[in-house]
C-alpha cells in the first residue's frame, strides 16, 4: 500500500469515527407523545400544605423524565403531563375529580394523595391504575389500588417506639390530639396502640373539630392529665402550628412532642427554635440530610432552588417516590396499560428514593387483606435540630424487626377498633 | 414478595379501649384543668367574638341589614398584619393601626357602593353583601394565592404564669382590646352626639331624619365603625389564627349566633351573648371536644331563642340598646 493510499485509509477511518461520535452526543429527541398522570391533592385549606409540596414533588419528577426523553414505551418517548386538580381533603371532591381525569382527561394514572379509599371502586371498574400514600385506604376488593411514596400509618408506631426506647425513656404516659376525619381516628389509634404495647398510660385520645377556632382548650385539656409526652398525630400542618404553640405558652418544657410531621417555618415562627429542639419528633426528615441518599439530596436541592429555602415539604419526596415506582414500572412494561403496569410492579424488586436501603416490600396482607403496599424495608426517623434549624435524621426504624416485634399486638388493638379489613 | 414475617411478641397488649365519656369522671376533668386556665381561655375566646359581634350588631342596627360580608372585613384585616408586619417588617402595633383604617375605609366604600343605593331593601342587601363576600374572598385568593396559608410571626414572645395558668401576652392584649372596645363603643353611644345620632337613627329613622340627622353619614359612621370592629379583631388574632382567603365563613356564623342569642341590635347582649359562647365553647372543648361544642352552641341557641325569642336582652322596640 502506498503512503497516500495508507493516508486516505487513516483519514476515512478517522472520519468513521467522528461521524459516529458525533452521532452518539446527539441530544436526544425531544418526545413527541404525551401521557398524562393525573393527581389530586388538597391544593387549599388546612391541608393544602401537604398536597402542595407533593404537587410540586410530582413537577419535579416529571421534568426530569421528560428532560431526558419522557418515558420511553414501544421505543417512543412520551412526555408526562400533569393534571392536578384540587381535592379540598373533601372525599368527596375527590371522587368527582378522579372521574373527570379517569374519563374526560383520560390520564394513564392517578395518584389521590388523600382519600384515595373513596375512588378506589371507580378506578377498579375502570381498571384504572391508582396510587395513594395512605396504606388504610386499602381493601381486597380495589386490586387497581397501590398504596406507595410513604408508610403510612405504619411509620407512627415506630416513632413512638424510638422515642420511648432511646430518646425519652422515662416517659410513661402520652396525649394524644387530631382533627375529627377518618385517618385522624386511624392515625390516633395507630400511635395509641403502639404506646400501649410499651407500657405508656394513654391519658387523652380525643378529635377536634377542622374549625377550631382556638386551640388553647385542647392543650389545656391534653396537660391537665399530666402526660409525659404529647402527640398531635397526623394533624393538618396549620392546626400542628398552633398546637405547638399552645403547648410552649402553656409550660409543657420538658417531654417530647410527636407528630407526623410538620410545617417548619410556621412553628418557628410561633415558638423558639431552641425550646423545639430535640424535643420534636416526626416521621419525615429533610431530604437534604446526607443519610437520605443522593437522589433525595438532589430532589431537595431542585425544591429549594424553584421555591426558596427553607420551603422543603416532606410530601414533594413521597410523591416524588410514588411516581419513580410508576414509571420505572412503565418502562419495565412497555406499556401504559394499567393492568400490565400494576401486575410488573407486583412482581417487580422496587427502591425507594430515599435512604439508600434495600428493596421494599409489598405488605399488607395481613392488615389490609391484600398485598398492594410497598413499603420501604427502613423508614427515617426524624428529631428536630434546633441549633441547626433542620429535621434531621434520628434513627431509621426496621419495618421489618419492628412488625416482628409488635405487628400481632397492632393487629389485636386494631381489631379491637374495628380498624381490620374485614371489620 | 409476600409480606413481613412476624414472629413472637416481647409484650402483648391485652388492655381494651377507653370509653368515649364517662359520666363520674366528668366532674373530675373538669376540675384537673384548672379554674384560672379555665377563665384565660374563656376570656381569650370570648374576647375575640365580641369584638366581631358588635360590629355586626351596630350595622344591623342602624341599617337593619345582616352583612355578611363582616367575616371577610376579618380576613382583610388579618391579611393587613400579614402584609404590613410579617412582609413589610411594620411594628405589629403599627400594622394593627394600619389595619384597622384599611377595613374601615373598606366597609364605607362597600356602604356607599352596595348598602346606600339598596337602602330601603333588605332583602337586596342581605344579597348584595353576600355578593361582596366572594368577592373579597377570590380578590384576595387570586392576588395572594389561596394554596399554603400565610403565617404571621408571633408579635409578643412573653408568657405571663398566674397561679395555675398560662396567658400569652399576645393573647392578654386581645383580652384587655376587647375590654377596651366593649368600653368604647358603650362610651360613643350613650355620651357622645354622633352616638346618639346613631342610636336615634336605629329607633326611628324617619324620627331621627326630622330632627336633622343626616341618616347617610350616620349610617356611613356606623359601617366604618363596624369595619373598624371586624378589622381589629381580624388584625390581633393574626398571629394565633389560621390565615387565608375563606377565614371569615367560621367567625361569621359564631358571630351571628351571638348576635341572635344576645338579641337582634342589643349591644349588651351582644357582649353578653359573647361571654357565654367564649366560656361554653372553651369549656366543652375541654371537657370534651371542639366538634361537640359547635353542635351545642347550636343548642344553647335554640333554647334561648325558645324561651326569650328575641334574645337575651333584645326589645321589641328597634333600636340599639
Amino acid at each position: 500500500m502506498t503512503l497516500s493510499k495508507r493516508c486516505m485509509l487513516i483519514m476515512e477511518l478517522l472520519l468513521v469515527v467522528v461521524i459516529v461520535m458525533l452521532g452518539a452526543c446527539q441530544p436526544t429527541p425531544a418526545p413527541t407523545k404525551t401521557v398524562k398522570f393525573g393527581y389530586t391533592g388538597p391544593l387549599t385549606g388546612p391541608a393544602a400544605m401537604w398536597g402542595i409540596g407533593g404537587l410540586r414533588g410530582l413537577e419535579i419528577w416529571v421534568d426530569r423524565v421528560n428532560d431526558k426523553g419522557g418515558l420511553q414505551v414501544g421505543g417512543e418517548g412520551y412526555k408526562v403531563e400533569v393534571i392536578a386538580l384540587d381535592g379540598k381533603a373533601m372525599p368527596s371532591e375527590v371522587l368527582k375529580l378522579t372521574r373527570k381525569l379517569v374519563l374526560e382527561d383520560e390520564v394513564a394514572v392517578v395518584s389521590n394523595f388523600l382519600f384515595g379509599d373513596v375512588a378506589a371502586p371507580f378506578c377498579t371498574e375502570n381498571k384504572m391504575l391508582q396510587f395513594t400514600i395512605e396504606g388504610h385506604n386499602l381493601h381486597p376488593d380495589w386490586p387497581y389500588l397501590i398504596c406507595a411514596g410513604n408508610a403510612d400509618p405504619e411509620y407512627m408506631a415506630p416513632t413512638v417506639m424510638f422515642t420511648k426506647e432511646v430518646l425519652f425513656p422515662e416517659i410513661e404516659s402520652i396525649a394524644i390530639c387530631s382533627q375529627d376525619t377518618e385517618s385522624g381516628a386511624i392515625w390516633r389509634t395507630w400511635y395509641a396502640a403502639q404506646a400501649k404495647i410499651m407500657g405508656m398510660e394513654i391519658t387523652y385520645e380525643k378529635a377536634f373539630s377542622e374549625d377550631t377556632l382556638d386551640f388553647a382548650p385542647i392543650v389545656s385539656a391534653m396537660l391537665a392529665t399530666n402526660p409525659d409526652a404529647l402527640c398531635w398525630d397526623g394533624s393538618y400542618p396549620d392546626f400542628n402550628a398552633l398546637l405547638t404553640e399552645q403547648a410552649y405558652i402553656q409550660g409543657f418544657n420538658e417531654g417530647p412532642i410527636i407528630s407526623s410531621s410538620h410545617d417548619k417555618d410556621a412553628t418557628l415562627a410561633k415558638v423558639p427554635a431552641n425550646w423545639l429542639g430535640r424535643r420534636f419528633i416526626s416521621s419525615y426528615p429533610g431530604w437534604d440530610d446526607p443519610e437520605m441518599g443522593e437522589v433525595a439530596n438532589s430532589v431537595y436541592a431542585e425544591y429549594e432552588s424553584r421555591h426558596g429555602e427553607g420551603a422543603w415539604q416532606c410530601d414533594a419526596g413521597i410523591i416524588y417516590d410514588q411516581a419513580s415506582y410508576w414509571g420505572e414500572a412503565v418502562e419495565m412494561a412497555d406499556s401504559f396499560d394499567s393492568t400490565v403496569v400494576r401486575d410488573t410492579l407486583l412482581s417487580s424488586e422496587l427502591y425507594s428514593c430515599f435512604g439508600n436501603g434495600p428493596a421494599s416490600t409489598w405488605y399488607g396482607e395481613e392488615i389490609y387483606g391484600i398485598a398492594n403496599y410497598i413499603l420501604p424495608k427502613r423508614w427515617p426517623i426524624a428529631v428536630f435540630h434546633g441549633e441547626e434549624n433542620r429535621d434531621a435524621v434520628g434513627a431509621w426504624a426496621d419495618m421489618g424487626a419492628w412488625w416482628d416485634q409488635y405487628g400481632e399486638g397492632l393487629m389485636e388493638v386494631l381489631e379491637e377498633q374495628g380498624q381490620l379489613w374485614w371489620q | 414478595m409476600t409480606g413481613l414475617p412476624h414472629g413472637t411478641l416481647l409484650e402483648r397488649y391485652s388492655g381494651k379501649p377507653e370509653p368515649f365519656l364517662k359520666w363520674p369522671e366528668l366532674y373530675v376533668e373538669i376540675m384537673e384543668v384548672s379554674a384560672e386556665q379555665i377563665l384565660v381561655n374563656g376570656l381569650g375566646l370570648s374576647g375575640l367574638y365580641i369584638m366581631v359581634a358588635l360590629g355586626l350588631t351596630l350595622v344591623f342596627s342602624v341599617m337593619r341589614i345582616l352583612n355578611f360580608a363582616h367575616g371577610e372585613f376579618y380576613m382583610v384585616g388579618a391579611y393587613a398584619v400579614w402584609l404590613l408586619y410579617a412582609q413589610g417588617n411594620l411594628p405589629f402595633l403599627a400594622a394593627v393601626a394600619v389595619g384597622i383604617l384599611i377595613v374601615s375605609a373598606l366597609s364605607i366604600i362597600v356602604y356607599l357602593g352596595l348598602f346606600r343605593p339598596l337602602q330601603g331593601n333588605p332583602l337586596g342587601g342581605y344579597l348584595g353583601s353576600i355578593g361582596i363576600m366572594f368577592i373579597l374572598q377570590v380578590l384576595v385568593g387570586q392576588i395572594w394565592g389561596v394554596g399554603v396559608n400565610k403565617v404571621v410571626p408571633r408579635a409578643f414572645s412573653q408568657i405571663i404564669h398566674i397561679s395555675d395558668a398560662y396567658l400569652g401576652v399576645h393573647r392578654l392584649i386581645v383580652i384587655l382590646a376587647s375590654f377596651a372596645l366593649i368600653g368604647g363603643v358603650w362610651f360613643f353611644l350613650h355620651k357622645t352626639k354622633m352616638g346618639q345620632a346613631l342610636r336615634a337613627c336605629a329607633q326611628d329613622t324617619e324620627a331621627a331624619s326630622l330632627q336633622g340627622i343626616n341618616l347617610n353619614k350616620t349610617s356611613a359612621i356606623a359601617m366604618g365603625i363596624s369595619g373598624a370592629l371586624a378589622g381589629v379583631a381580624g388584625a390581633l388574632m393574626s398571629p394565633v389564627i389560621i390565615i387565608n382567603p375563606y377565614m371569615g365563613g367560621s367567625i361569621i356564623l359564631k358571630a351571628f349566633v351571638v348576635l341572635i342569642v344576645g338579641g337582634m341590635g342589643s349591644v349588651e347582649g351582644a357582649v353578653l351573648a359573647g361571654f357565654l359562647f367564649g366560656f361554653l365553647d372553651s369549656v366543652i372543648t375541654c371537657v370534651l371536644d371542639s366538634t361537640i361544642a359547635n353542635l351545642l352552641g347550636l343548642f344553647v341557641m335554640l333554647g334561648v331563642l325558645a324561651i326569650r325569642p328575641l334574645g337575651l336582652l333584645g326589645r321589641e322596640t328597634s333600636g340599639i340598646t
